[in-house]
């Protein structure tokens, strides 16, 4: 007899307690206290900011590009930012990522009243949509067109050098080695890959950064072979039947800017296109 | 009488002392020294009133299945209720209904009942005593576990981090509506648990001597394991899994008014409130900027007091 209450009151409790519509604040024609969530937006905003470097006045760990942004006040890492340290900034525009922040964080700062813009970061595409996006957001339309014409620019010249090219070996790219982990299709280091003339060996494989065995890495016998480190590269060398490792096409390339959405990822692709096309 | 009674009621002056200087504190500190009023309204009261709720109702619920198991290392935690409900919150996130909070709460629900409901399956049928529950709750711990590193394999890696957060038993999420509706709802649930405390005691002294004494100890035991399994479900739906506030609370209670669940029930919803209000406090403090998932905080406490339970017990034996 009691169960029957009991379930209102639990069906009310539950059912008022579904989040309220996220509000959409919008940020002042000018921003001036700017705290970014990602390095890659830390980047693109210093790029736009120029010499208002002051701006930005909160970034994630390891935001330091450009290395004035070093020096700027910390507020954890992009994955798990703390809330209090931001809000505690009063910043008058936050840029996130759909792409790596937290979707409950991100929520939590607009229910707060603070203005925040979400981008997209996960092609090369991306990346210049939210150069455009986020200099709108910023104030900076105008110098948003300049940036996003030298990107354009840097894609094309890389395209061009690719397009001279007869062979277009299949690359492997390791991101992880222990869970195997892997650039899949859609994600901005596979355009990397197409752009520069080679082609992904798991472009096929739904999920953007898929774990396939080694065993799965093994069969699909890549031409090239991306690690980021030495011992990662010593760890393929077990199977010297791989083509990559018997023609010594596995190669090290140490670039942040390569997993990097932002600008300076060219110069990054730049690097992996050294590592696969040495000559 | 008169002595036992002024006992009694200066434990709860005790507790409610304890839960509103922990409640301060919790406004107090942070990792923003000197914080204005919107950062505390904003983000602190909500994460007080929400630790207040899960730790209290934590608490409770550990306290019944002490005694609805007759076993003082039971809790949710413990024995995989917890888990049932992480399986069904889980459950909630790939069949996409996350948007609905309510979804995902009555998941919580269902999966804390269904692995209490087969617990109770192996207490009745097992003849190996009080040890074969907590064996059965560990192998529920690692299905459920199993089937969540399933998903995670198959999940967008971005949302993972999240959820590795909350597995661990996180408080961030809180927010003030949502964070006062389950308080309350804790508190009623609290209340119609209380209101079987003579059953609860007639299972401290056996099934038999129960009914010898006109207790319906089967419906009792099937309300508790419901009301209980509502409680962990909401607990764990808000924070995750959030271990052995549900064990050390009802044990440090019980020293200090005995095992009846009359006044045994509510100290412990007043010390499960103030003891993770506490516990989040530190956890949001300790390594700023960082911030630690308060389930690692309890079970830096808890684990280290369950092994000495343990290693008591046996020395009795």
């Amino acid at each position: 007899m009691k169960i029957p209450f009991l379930s209102a009151a639990l069906g009310l409790a539950l059912s008022l307690s579904v989040a309220a519509a996220p509000v959409t604040n919008s940020p002042p024609a000018h921003a001036a206290r700017i705290v970014t969530l990602a390095p890659s937006l830390g980047e693109i905003a210093a790029d736009l900011a120029g010499n208002g470097l002051s701006r930005i006045v909160g970034v994630t760990e390891y935001t330091d590009v450009p290395p004035g942004l070093k020096k700027v006040k910390s507020i954890g890492s992009y994955v798990r930012v703390n809330l209090e340290a931001v809000a505690a900034l009063k910043p008058d525009l936050v840029l996130a990522t759909m792409d790596g922040n937290s979707k409950d964080q991100v929520t939590h700062l607009q229910e707060m009243g603070i203005p925040v813009v979400i981008v997209k970061s996960v092609t090369l595409a991306d990346i210049e949509q939210s150069i455009t996006q986020i200099a709108h957001a910023m104030g900076e339309d105008q110098q948003g067109q300049v940036l996003v014409a030298r990107f354009r620019a840097g894609v094309a010249q890389i395209r061009s050098h690719a397009q001279a090219r007869k062979f277009h070996p299949s690359v492997l790219f390791e991101l992880s080695d222990a869970p195997l982990i892997v650039a899949g299709r859609g994600t901005f280091l596979n355009d990397a890959i197409e752009l520069v003339g080679a082609k992904n060996v798991f472009a096929d494989l739904a999920l953007p950064y898929p774990r396939p065995g080694a065993e799965e890495a093994v069969q699909r016998n890549p031409d090239v072979i991306i690690v980021g480190s030495e011992q990662e590269a010593e760890k393929w060398r077990r199977f010297p039947q791989l083509k990559a490792v018997a023609n010594r096409q596995v190669k090290v390339v140490r670039s942040d800017a390569l997993l990097r959405p932002s600008p300076s990822i060219l110069r990054g692709i730049v690097e992996l296109e050294r590592a696969i096309f040495p000559h | 009488m008169n002595a036992l009674f002024s006992r009694t009621s200066r434990a709860y002056w005790t507790a409610l002392a304890a839960w509103a200087l922990s409640f301060a504190l919790a406004l107090k500190i942070g990792s923003v020294p000197g914080a204005d009023f919107d950062l505390i309204y904003q983000l602190r009261l909500p994460r007080a009133i929400l630790a207040s709720a899960v730790g209290a109702g934590l608490a409770i619920a550990g306290a019944a299945l002490q005694a609805l198991f007759s076993n003082p290392l039971c809790e949710p935690y413990t024995i995989g209720i917890s888990a049932g409900a992480t399986l069904g919150t889980v459950v909630g996130a790939v069949i996409g209904t996350q948007l609905i909070f309510m979804g995902i709460s009555g998941l919580a629900f269902v999966g804390a009942l269904v692995f209490a409901v087969l617990l109770l399956f192996v207490a009745r049928r097992s003849t190996a005593g009080s040890s074969s529950l907590l064996l059965a709750g560990v192998m529920l711990q690692f299905f459920g576990a199993s089937l969540v590193s399933l998903w995670m394999v198959f999940a967008d890696p971005t949302g993972i981090q999240g959820a590795l957060s909350w597995l661990l038993g996180d408080l961030s999420r809180a927010r003030l509506d949502g964070a006062v509706l389950s308080l309350a709802l804790v508190l009623i649930l609290s209340f119609f648990l209380w209101m079987d405390w003579r059953a609860l005691d007639a299972f401290l002294i056996g099934e038999e001597s129960a009914l010898a004494l006109g207790v319906d100890t089967h419906a009792a035991r099937r309300r508790i394991i419901f009301f209980v399994s509502i409680l962990v479900g909401a607990c764990v739906s808000v924070a995750g899994m959030v271990g052995f506030v549900g064990l050390l609370i009802p044990h440090l209670v019980r020293r200090q008014v005995g095992s009846l669940h009359f006044s045994l029930l509510p100290l412990c919803v007043v010390w499960g409130a103030a003891s993770l209000t506490f516990a989040d406090s530190l956890a949001r403090f300790v390594a700023r900027p960082y911030e630690l998932p308060v389930g690692v905080v309890t079970a830096l406490i808890g684990a280290p007091f369950f092994l000495w339970l343990v290693m008591r017990r046996g020395a009795a034996a």
